[in-house]
């Protein structure tokens, strides 16, 4: 059954067309990987798909409700709700600790932030970073800054987990463990992993890889 | 709007120094602009309502005074009074005089004869016996004059039969009255009726009647339908008029002024909004990526911005509480620094007081507020130009 569903999507900046009426599916708890050159497109899709984008036309199914059509209201409580990014920069906010940063996306959705803490610890011990909780961004390294995004995207038990570049930033050894840790959860949670990167040392761990050229998938 | 994202909205703002400085720092100048306004208002307030409460103290509410000189008191009805809604009224002598202190000190003062009645009409004056005198603070100040010192009020004696001689009369000074209104503190003195009457010869005649209405009687609108009442009946012989009369005009232009004034400072509250507005655009910039990355996460633009505006509520309503406590102090100031005491010869009362109504609190407050509100939704409405990708990229690459 498809999670994701895009229909004859298109998206320009100006005259510069981004995303040239591409069409995908996407199956329940499949893990994909996106790859393609800087400016192909492969981000605005992605940030398309995570509703953080609009398109100028074209339809997308995520979990079989349209999200193009969407308002601002709505958009943000499916951002919220039932999907996880997780992007080349952590984006953790540094006034807050990795425990505050991670139970954000709880406190925007009004969840119980006792249960969702409890799942939070779990996740925490075994990515190795339960230490890092209680210290803000800039005491940790950035393979530890990059699992608590993690975390922190997983938090809520998204549908679909969105990952741009999410070892762009990080050496050769903490991008192993954090691809390793994504295949991981992924599988384990049942979620739908897609994955931008232009690395082909983590391309090669996912099974479904596909080309962005010009705004077309192949 | 939950409580909670409006709590984790202005702990993640205002969590670093520069933001909270910033914000008490447009609190600061939002409160004191507009307690800048409420204190001019308050001050035209207080000085309409202190010189019409000492010009009621010292007169009753109506004053009748004869056209043709002195009359006899029985030219006046009683009964017809109380029916009109006079509860109290006194018979006074009013006449020019010149009070000499000492050999080198005098002034012309406004004598008026008074008895018992007169206590009814105002009950901070001891009534002087024969042989006694009441002056202001401000007379004795000037004059050099204490308590118990003999002084003389020299009166005009054209109604004598020595034509032409003036009557020299000595008094003992009984009490100093701090009368609020400096004119009255300045040339009042208060004698005994019966003595003036004496002097003056003219028997049993006054010349005119205070009056003190009963309670219901005492609004503006009352008096002045007393007023015109009293007009049908007496109009030939005497002139009517309410307390405030002789001031009247200057009291209109006080009232009239004030709300000019009112609309002149409303623009330091625009410039003290634009702080609030200084505000956002700083903390937009200095908090972009918190924005960005809320907004990703589940934070609906339209709600952030809403925060925005409740934000700038916030800083309103603090400003306008912090505005109410200035102004307190500055009352509090004007009341005892003596560098606030006003000079006589300049203003009709020695000192103001800041005593602020609830309408003109609620025109001032409702305007600033009105005013942040509007800026504060152009504003908000111009900044969120950008897409959330766009903003992410930008934010944190």
């Amino acid at each position: 059954m498809s999670v994701i569903n895009v229909e004859n999507l298109n998206k320009s900046y100006g005259k510069l067309k981004v995303i040239d009426d591409l069409s995908f599916s996407l199956e329940s708890g499949k893990q994909i990987v996106i790859m393609g050159a800087s400016g192909s497109g492969k981000s605005t899709f992605l940030y398309m798909l995570g509703g953080l984008e609009k398109c100028n036309s074209g339809k997308i199914f995520v979990g079989g409700k349209e999200i193009t059509k969407l308002n601002d209201d709505a958009l943000a409580k499916y951002r919220n709700r039932e999907i996880g990014f997780v992007f080349q920069f952590h984006f953790l906010l540094p006034t807050l600790t990795c425990l505050e940063n991670i139970l954000m996306p709880a406190r925007l959705g009004k969840l119980d932030t006792k249960v969702v803490k409890k799942y939070i610890l779990s996740l925490a011990k075994r990515l190795d970073v339960d230490d890092c909780l209680s210290k803000y961004p800039y005491q940790i390294s950035g393979g530890q800054q990059q699992r608590i995004n993690l975390i922190r995207a997983l938090s809520l038990k998204p549908k679909l987990l969105l990952c741009d570049e999410p070892t762009g930033n990080l050496d050769s050894k903490n991008s192993e463990i954090v691809t390793d840790l994504l295949l991981e959860l992924s599988r384990e949670f049942g979620t739908t992993l897609v994955v931008v990167t232009h690395d082909d040392d983590v391309a090669e761990r996912f099974n479904h890889r596909m080309h962005m050229v010009d705004g077309i998938l192949h | 709007m939950s409580f909670v994202l409006l709590k984790d909205f202005l702990y993640l703002f205002y969590r670093d120094k520069p933001s909270r400085n910033f914000a008490i720092a447009t609190m600061i100048g939002l409160s004191f602009s507009i307690s800048v306004i409420l204190t001019t208002l308050g001050l035209m307030h207080g000085f309409t309502v202190l010189l019409k409460d000492a010009l009621n103290t010292g007169n009753g509410e109506v004053v009748l005074t004869s056209k043709r000189g002195f009359f006899a008191r029985s030219d006046i009805d009683k009964e017809e009074f109380h029916a009109l809604g006079v509860k109290d009224f006194s018979y006074i002598i009013r006449t020019d005089s010149f009070l000499a202190a000492n050999e080198d000190g005098g002034r012309a003062v406004l004598v008026y004869g008074v008895d018992e009645s007169f206590g009814k009409i105002n009950p901070r004056l001891s009534i002087p016996l024969p042989g006694e005198l009441i002056i202001g603070k401000k007379l004795s100040d000037h004059l050099g004059i204490n308590l118990n010192d003999e002084v003389s009020l020299i009166f005009a004696g054209g109604r004598s039969s020595e034509k032409y001689l003036p009557n020299i009369q000595v008094f003992k000074v009984k009490q100093i009255v701090d009368f609020k209104l400096n004119r009255f503190s300045e040339r009042s003195v208060y004698a005994n009726l019966e003595e003036v009457s004496e002097v003056l010869q003219v028997g049993k005649r006054v010349n005119s009647v205070n009056l003190k209405l009963k309670k219901d009687y005492r609004s503006i609108s009352k008096i002045e339908k007393v007023v015109d009442d009293l007009r049908s009946i007496y109009y030939a012989d005497f002139k009517i008029l309410p307390f405030w009369s002789e001031f009247g005009t200057f009291l209109r232009a006080v009232e009239f002024e004030k709300y000019m004034i009112a609309i002149v400072l409303s623009v330091i509250v625009i410039i003290a909004i634009f702080n609030c507005l200084t505000f956002i655009v700083y903390s937009k910039e200095k908090k972009a990526q918190e924005i960005f990355l809320l907004y990703a996460i589940g934070l609906s633009p339209k709600k952030f911005k809403f925060m925005w505006l409740v934000q700038n509520i916030l800083i309103w309503l603090i400003s306008l509480l912090m505005a109410l406590g200035l102004v307190n102090l500055y009352n509090y100031l004007i009341q005892n620094l003596d560098i606030f005491e006003l000079p006589g010869e300049v203003y009709q009362l020695s000192r103001l007081e800041v005593m602020l109504t609830q309408a003109d609190f609620l025109i001032v407050s409702l305007m600033s507020l009105f005013f942040i509100l509007v800026f504060t939704i152009i504003t908000i409405s111009k900044v969120g130009s950008k897409s959330l990708s766009q903003g992410l990229r930008e934010e944190f690459s």
